[in-house]
């Protein structure tokens, strides 16, 4: 033992312990502005990233539209069906939308919260173990790209990013709102707009956990959750999912309802980052 | 084999580890997350087991600290965590080595032991700062005994190749088998 440990060991053992803690806690209090040096790092990394990502997502492009092949007949009879009902629909949005214009133009507003300009990327990484989900995207600080831009995937929100650095970013999924940093305000499109918070996600059943609702409101399953606009940089209108489940939380004062999400968190390979035209006055 | 070709085999085998575990982790998340846990993949740990066979101590140190950065700063920005224990398992194998002959099968056996301690750590730290709420019981079912059979086959795969590379590097090295 006193071989194992002899006294210059020991000086080394004691100095790199005292450094991994400072290190850990440094990064962990100023988690979102990462310094020039890992900017550098982090932007190499995902440039080489690239060269790997961009084989692996043609393959599985390729495999997947194979996959898909083999029910286009069901899907184009469910297609042609929704179509119809789209031509109403889009009929009435153009009416609503020329409405719409013309009241905002009477009321002379400049920018509302459903006003945002998107910006594409693709997925070059996800974090491998996942106790941080986390994806970095091959979009950065030079496309635009800031702290706290809600990020959109197959029609649903995903996260937000977190990390932007001149050509890469980092993306915080919905899947860990443990912390009480990435709450995303909500509404839940009924008869009366009821508003909540989703602050957290149930891994077992892949369900979002929205909370803080007035115990009076009625929620019918199967209603759109959408975003609100109301806090941070996040528009209004962005589809969040569908009520699956209603019920009281634990103290039995407001109500709970867990959300289908919109987006599949497992197949994140294409992303839209959200950029809100107004100013979020924070 | 030239010196230059010696530092660099080694750093370019790591960085193509570290960036497929986030291409595989990232196209294949659905196969990965299945009934029976999340698989973590943990390419970079187990080329990391087996050039720490061959290296030098001073060189397989610097070159697990350099990774350690690189897999913190790169996939989650909370720094030291994955260079602590990078180096805790370079060490780790540099005291081992001594005694065993590198083949595949003691790198498959000693990859599950590398990944326990590895999985342990990391759960310990992310614990401790409060990032995942999960309880020692579930974070063993869940994620520990799935990761280390996914990782133990891969090493069966990647363990060979590998192996050869660390065996060229190591030809001209002179400080074989020694610390």
């Amino acid at each position: 033992m006193n071989q194992f440990f002899t006294n210059k060991k020991m000086i080394v053992l004691l100095v790199s312990v005292i450094l991994f803690v400072s290190l850990l806690s440094l990064s962990l209090t100023q988690a979102g502005s990462s310094n020039f040096v890992q900017q550098f790092t982090n932007d190499i990394t995902a440039v080489t990233g690239r060269i790997f990502a961009k084989p692996v997502n043609a393959v599985n492009d390729l495999f997947g539209s194979i996959d898909r092949l083999q029910d286009t007949f069901e899907e184009n009879q469910r297609l042609k069906k929704e179509i119809d009902r789209i031509y109403e629909t889009q009929a009435e949005l153009a009416v609503l939308r020329d409405e719409n214009q013309i009241m905002q133009e009477e009321l002379d507003l400049q920018n509302s919260l459903t006003d945002f300009q998107t910006i594409t990327g693709s997925v070059i990484s996800r974090n491998p173990d996942a106790w941080v989900d986390q994806v970095t995207i091959d979009r950065g600080s030079q496309d635009g790209l800031e702290n706290g831009m809600s990020v959109m995937s197959n029609n649903g929100l995903i996260g937000r990013v977190v990390e932007t650095n001149p050509t890469s970013s980092k993306v915080v999924l919905l899947t860990n709102l443990e912390g009480s940093s990435n709450q995303v305000s909500a509404e839940i499109l009924s008869e009366e707009v009821i508003n909540g918070l989703i602050s957290g996600y149930d891994v077992e059943t892949n369900r979002l956990i929205m909370t803080q609702i007035t115990s009076t409101a009625e929620i019918a399953e199967g209603e759109q959750v959408i975003t609100s606009g109301l806090g941070g940089s996040i528009p209004r209108s962005l589809v969040i999912g569908t009520v699956d489940e209603v019920t009281m939380d634990d103290h039995g004062l407001a109500q709970r309802v867990y959300i289908k999400p919109a987006a599949d968190f497992e197949h994140i390979r294409y992303v839209t980052i959200i950029n809100r035209t107004a100013e979020s006055g924070e | 084999m030239s010196q230059w070709k010696k530092i660099l085999y080694p750093l370019i085998l790591l960085l193509v580890a570290l960036l497929l575990d986030g291409v595989l982790t990232a196209q294949l998340k659905a196969v990965f997350s299945t009934d029976v846990g999340t698989i973590v993949p943990r390419l970079t740990v187990l080329v990391l087991l087996i050039l720490s066979f061959y290296l030098s101590f001073k060189h397989i140190i610097w070159l697990s600290l350099i990774m350690g950065f690189l897999y913190d700063s790169y996939y989650t920005g909370y720094l030291g965590i994955y260079m602590a224990t990078f180096t805790l398992i370079a060490y780790v194998i540099l005291q081992l080595r001594s005694y065993f002959k590198p083949n595949l099968l003691i790198y498959v056996l000693l990859s599950v032991v590398v990944i326990t301690l590895l999985e342990f750590f990391v759960f310990g730290v992310y614990r401790a700062i409060n990032i995942t709420q999960l309880s020692m019981q579930l974070f063993i079912v869940e994620r520990l005994g799935i990761s280390l059979l996914f990782n133990g086959i891969m090493m069966l795969i990647i363990g060979y190749p590998v192996d050869k590379i660390g065996q060229k590097v190591v030809q001209k090295e002179e400080m074989r088998f020694k610390r």
